[in-house]
């Protein structure tokens, strides 16, 4: 009887972490691994053993890609355009909102917050109307302006802008959710030795509350780099990365390449510059994730 | 109490100003999706555009169910969001349960591969988990659809995390009068853990209700896309004529119902959760 128990309570945690181990077995280290053999060989779709191997000779490939590097340039321009905007802009919200005479600071953030909980889908279509050359909101607007009209989704300096103001109208609640929630962490008796030293508001913010957000500035940007990397949605709802490519993503580039022209080797050691991409970024969340934990 | 100087009010309504102006901007499409699924196709055409329908006409509801499979579509999202949902959130409790209060060899080990190997961006083994999926025969079916996505670090981590704060005392005691493992977790832990599961259910229900992504790329067949994904086709297909926008609207309004409805009811949930995962205890 004892020898049963003693070795029951021995397997049963093993028992609890069984669906998860074998998920990530079968849906994540496995294909690590595969991955990484499709990324050096040329893979026969329909006939997966006659793939034949190549070395180094997809990651060769991409080097001589114009589109790839394209696609690269133009997820860059997006990620920096929509960080740089999104987390300024929301610093300054959340400044705002935090503010003790700010009345409701609790409803503003929580209707902010709306456009995060939408599917990007809804918000890409209804988007692509405000946009649209006809009867779209903007050009209503440019119209009362006397100003003439644009075709924001035609043209090929404007797409990737459109594409970026969703993004940060989407995430915008979000980060100041975050960037809050720092804020209001910071402990009072810091301000309140500051102002004994005479600072003003300005002084304040500047050289108290900035530094003591940068955990957080580390981790609003480490997550929004990983994420706009990763960027399909809105591009594939409202400008199928076009016009002329002007907004084609890396990951539409790869989804594309894997799932439409079936070259599905290549496509994969497309994935593998992104993770090498990302691996630093990806590290960090980690090492922060841990930090907490340790808490 | 001071008062308030003048030039700190004439500031603090200005201060006020973009903040307002970001929350009509903020909302503007969700309240254009909604009056424009009431108007008449013409009346969503013409300029200057009207806010307010004449008259709110239901008709654009009508006509979608009328469509076909729109139903389908519906149920097919429902299927998606609740399975996955019910799944990844019980595994995750499961495995946050065993790294919080069990003891066992490699704890830390399996827990720290856990994590690393869930943050590896998944479109990085996009392509050969979609292979795996055609290997089980598992493309354009709801197993394909739901499968693959269960495990998620963030769940484990959560229930662990909050976990880690209830005393052992608890669950050594129920040990010590010879309670199962299975007992102590069913009516001991689930109680307990009800605030980080409920998170998780939103989150979980959340991401699967308005994913696009992994239905475009495992679905193939119409009458198994879940509602993100028939949107967008409906979209494109009329994207080169006319695009039907009230009908499209009223699609869009039932589509966007059942996350909005979540947020008005578990609001907290939703910013806590995201907040918790950001390393800062707000």
């Amino acid at each position: 009887m004892r020898r049963r128990r003693l070795v029951s309570s021995k397997v049963t945690p093993y028992f609890f972490l069984v669906p998860t181990l074998i998920l990530i077995i079968i849906f994540r280290l496995i294909p690590i691994g595969y991955s990484f053999w499709l990324s050096i060989t040329r893979f026969n779709v329909i006939m997966p053993q006659n793939s034949t191997f190549v070395g180094l000779d997809n990651f060769a490939r991409m080097i001589g890609d114009e589109f790839l590097w394209r696609s690269l340039l133009n997820t860059t321009y997006f990620t920096l355009g929509s960080l740089t905007i999104g987390l300024l802009l929301s610093l300054v919200m959340s400044f705002i909102l935090c503010e003790a005479w700010f009345k409701f600071s609790g409803v503003a953030r929580a209707l902010l917050f709306v456009p995060f909980i939408m599917s990007i889908v809804i918000a890409g279509l209804i988007w692509s109307f405000i946009f649209q050359i006809d009867f779209g909101l903007l050009n209503s607007i440019l119209r009362l302006l006397g100003l003439p009209q644009q075709r924001f989704l035609a043209d090929t300096s404007l797409a990737i802008w459109a594409v970026i103001i969703v993004a940060i109208w989407r995430d915008l609640g979000y980060m100041i959710t975050i960037w809050s929630a720092g804020i209001l962490s910071i402990s009072k008796d810091y301000l309140e030795a500051g102002r004994i030293d005479g600072a003003n508001r300005m002084q304040e913010i500047l050289y108290i509350r900035l530094p003591m957000l940068k955990p957080v500035a580390t981790f609003l940007i480490v997550l929004g780099v990983i994420n706009s990397f990763q960027v399909f949605d809105v591009v594939y709802v409202m400008t199928f990365g076009g016009p002329a490519r002007s907004t084609e993503v890396l990951i539409y580039y790869l989804w594309n390449m894997a799932f439409r022209d079936f070259n599905i080797s290549y496509a994969a050691a497309i994935s593998w510059l992104l993770f090498a991409i990302l691996i630093i970024f990806t590290l960090i969340q980690v090492k922060l994730f841990k930090a907490e934990d340790v808490n | 109490m001071l008062k308030t100087p003048l030039h700190a009010k004439v500031l603090r309504v200005l201060a006020i100003i973009p903040v307002l102006l970001l929350i009509v901007i903020a909302l503007y499409p969700m309240f254009w999706m909604v009056t424009t699924s009431f108007k008449t196709l013409e009346e969503s055409l013409i300029w200057p555009p009207v806010i307010f329908p004449e008259r709110f006409i239901l008709d654009n509801y009508i006509q979608i169910f009328q469509i076909a499979n729109f139903h389908r579509y519906f149920s097919n999202s429902v299927i998606y969001a609740v399975i996955g949902t019910f799944l990844s959130v019980l595994f995750a409790t499961m495995a946050g349960y065993a790294f919080a209060k069990m003891q066992f060899a490699g704890k830390r080990l399996l827990f720290f591969v856990v994590l690393s190997v869930l943050m590896i961006p998944h479109q990085v083994t996009l392509i050969p988990i979609f292979l795996i999926n055609s290997w089980f025969g598992w493309v354009d079916t709801y197993l394909g659809l739901i499968i693959p996505g269960v495990v998620n670090a963030f769940g484990i981590f959560l229930i662990r995390q909050f976990a880690m704060g209830i005393p052992n005392d608890l669950f050594d005691a129920a040990r010590i009068d010879g309670a199962r493992e299975g007992r102590i977790f069913a009516s001991i832990f689930l109680p307990v853990v009800i605030p980080p599961v409920t998170t998780l259910v939103v989150l979980e229900f959340m991401h699967r209700w308005n994913d696009m992504f992994w239905p475009l790329i495992i679905i193939n067949s119409a009458e198994r896309r879940p509602l993100t994904l028939a949107l967008t086709v409906l979209y494109r297909s009329e994207w080169a004529g006319v695009v039907r926008w009230p009908q499209m609207a009223a699609a869009m309004t039932i589509a966007a119902l059942p996350v909005l409805i979540l947020y008005a009811i578990f609001q907290k949930y939703f910013t806590s959760g995201l907040v918790v995962t950001s390393g800062i205890k707000g």
